[in-house]
């Protein structure tokens, strides 16, 4: 076992003094080639820092694939909100919530070079990664609520026109789960909202599992085509 | 097949995330075989996301977005988890060792938690470990790949001292090992983070043995998986 000798250890690391690098880059000039890779002749590096802006997700995910942290980060300034909400809806819990953030963030990163197998849209494949996260983890604190079908309410404030984009999606998808049949609707925020499994669910309603699975079913193919005819699922993946 | 139309059920329940984990497992087998599965679930998926619109946006800590870009870097190159500084001695001249451990024994350790606290941390204080690195007649064996010293009791008793180790990325742990016969045998987890990280070995340490450091899966490991990221050699 020569990888024990000290000496060895410290030869083979002669890189490594004065690692790691301040976490913000941002001020950090754009040299070297990682700084410029290639994204269709687009340019990072504006005053130093990188402009992330004008990239798709997509363009996004290829770049975390290979081993971009900043672009991980641009990736988690547009979605580290929502994900957040979704993971605080499920788990209750501030920091439960942000241990499953971060949990989704760090498999994203591992695992962003299979995104383009996966068939999903960007949103689609981050928030489904949240919500397994969240899931797992209420699963294991049991601290799942009682409740989840509860209403919260959203508030009417702020004004940006992302928040306005927001707020309509939001009603799309009110009015959307308000077409579904009220035992449909039940199966999808139980399960999704409140982290049961199919099975929890059969037993908490006094179904038979097959019940429970057509009920998922057919709400979520249901939903899948109002979200369409409201031209929402193009927009949102 | 009966088995197969099952499967083919969880396709809903699996794109809203309601599988315990044996299903799920049986369901992705099952998806790497099935065409129709594959072409039925990103619809469903999708939808199934979309519920995630009707929940209040939130905002998590600033320090979140720090911690996830940190502790993927830290994956990257595990070793950028250490800084290496000059190889500056950070522990006290014997003399000074001596004199502080005589006021100790006068005043108690109450005033040196509390100053050594202030580099600590707030995970406290490792009382077995100060009492190690304040003993009088301890021996310091210096760091290799990081900056601090193994602290060794006549009684073989020891105790690390590393400064600016950064914290364990999410989900790992900092693990001691005494290597014995080329032998690395478990020796304490620790988090990392903060000025300085003091912790006592749960073993003790033979003459000549090594004293070394790897990063493991969180709660440790009983044999090492991990590479070795500093130690030293003791006498």
């Amino acid at each position: 076992m020569s990888g024990l000798s000290l000496l060895a250890m410290e030869s083979s690391r002669p890189e490594v003094h004065n690692r790691p690098q301040p976490l913000d880059r941002q001020a950090e000039p754009a040299t070297g080639e990682d700084r410029v890779r290639s994204t269709g002749g687009r340019r990072f590096g504006r005053g130093g820092g990188r402009d992330f802006e004008h990239l798709s997700d997509e363009a996004l995910i290829a770049l975390v694939a290979r081993g971009d942290d900043d672009a991980l980060g641009a990736l988690y300034d547009r979605f580290g909100r929502i994900s957040f909400g979704l993971a605080l809806r499920i788990l209750r819990d501030r920091t439960l919530a942000e241990d499953a953030v971060q949990d989704a963030f760090l498999a994203i990163w591992r695992s962003a070079g299979n995104f383009a197998a996966e068939r999903a849209k960007p949103s689609t494949w981050i928030l489904t990664l949240v919500h397994r996260r969240s899931v797992d983890l209420v699963r294991r604190e049991e601290r799942r609520r009682a409740d989840p079908i509860e209403d919260i309410a959203h508030p009417a404030g702020g004004a940006t026109d992302e928040e306005v984009a927001l707020r309509s999606k939001r009603r799309a998808v009110q009015e959307a789960l308000r077409r579904l049949p009220d035992e449909q609707r039940e199966a999808l925020e139980l399960a999704y909202y409140g982290g049961f499994s199919q099975s929890e669910l059969a037993e908490r309603l006094g179904q038979p599992l097959g019940t429970i699975k057509s009920r998922m079913f057919a709400g979520l193919a249901r939903l899948r085509d109002l979200l369409a005819e409201s031209g929402l699922e193009a927009e949102l993946g | 097949m009966e088995a197969d139309l099952d499967t083919h059920d969880l396709v809903a329940p699996y794109a809203l995330g309601a599988l315990d984990g044996a299903e799920r497992e049986r369901f992705e087998r099952h998806l790497a075989v099935c065409p129709r599965c594959r072409q039925e679930l990103p619809g469903l998926q999708s939808a199934a996301s979309v519920l995630a619109l009707d929940v209040e946006d939130a905002e998590p800590s600033r320090a979140l977005r720090k911690r996830i870009v940190q502790a993927a870097r830290a994956e990257r190159e595990p070793e950028a988890a250490v800084v290496h500084l000059r190889r500056r001695r950070w522990a006290l001249p014997a003399a000074a060792a001596l004199a502080v451990a005589a006021s100790c024994a006068a005043i108690g350790l109450g005033i040196w938690a509390v100053l050594l606290s202030n580099d600590l941390g707030k995970g406290g204080i490792d009382k077995r470990a100060l009492a190690i690195v304040t003993h009088p007649y301890a021996s310091r064996f210096p760091l290799i790949g990081a900056d601090g010293v193994i602290v060794v009791t006549p009684r073989r008793e020891a105790a690390l001292v590393v400064s600016k180790l950064v914290r364990a990325p999410h989900g790992k742990t900092y693990e001691l090992w005494v290597v014995i016969a080329q032998q690395p045998q478990p020796a304490g987890i620790f988090p990392g983070g903060g000025e300085r990280s003091l912790v006592a070995l749960t073993r003790s340490v033979p003459r000549g043995s090594q004293v070394s450091v790897s990063l493991e899966p969180a709660g440790g490991s009983s044999t090492l998986t991990g590479s070795l990221l500093f130690g030293a050699q003791t006498a």
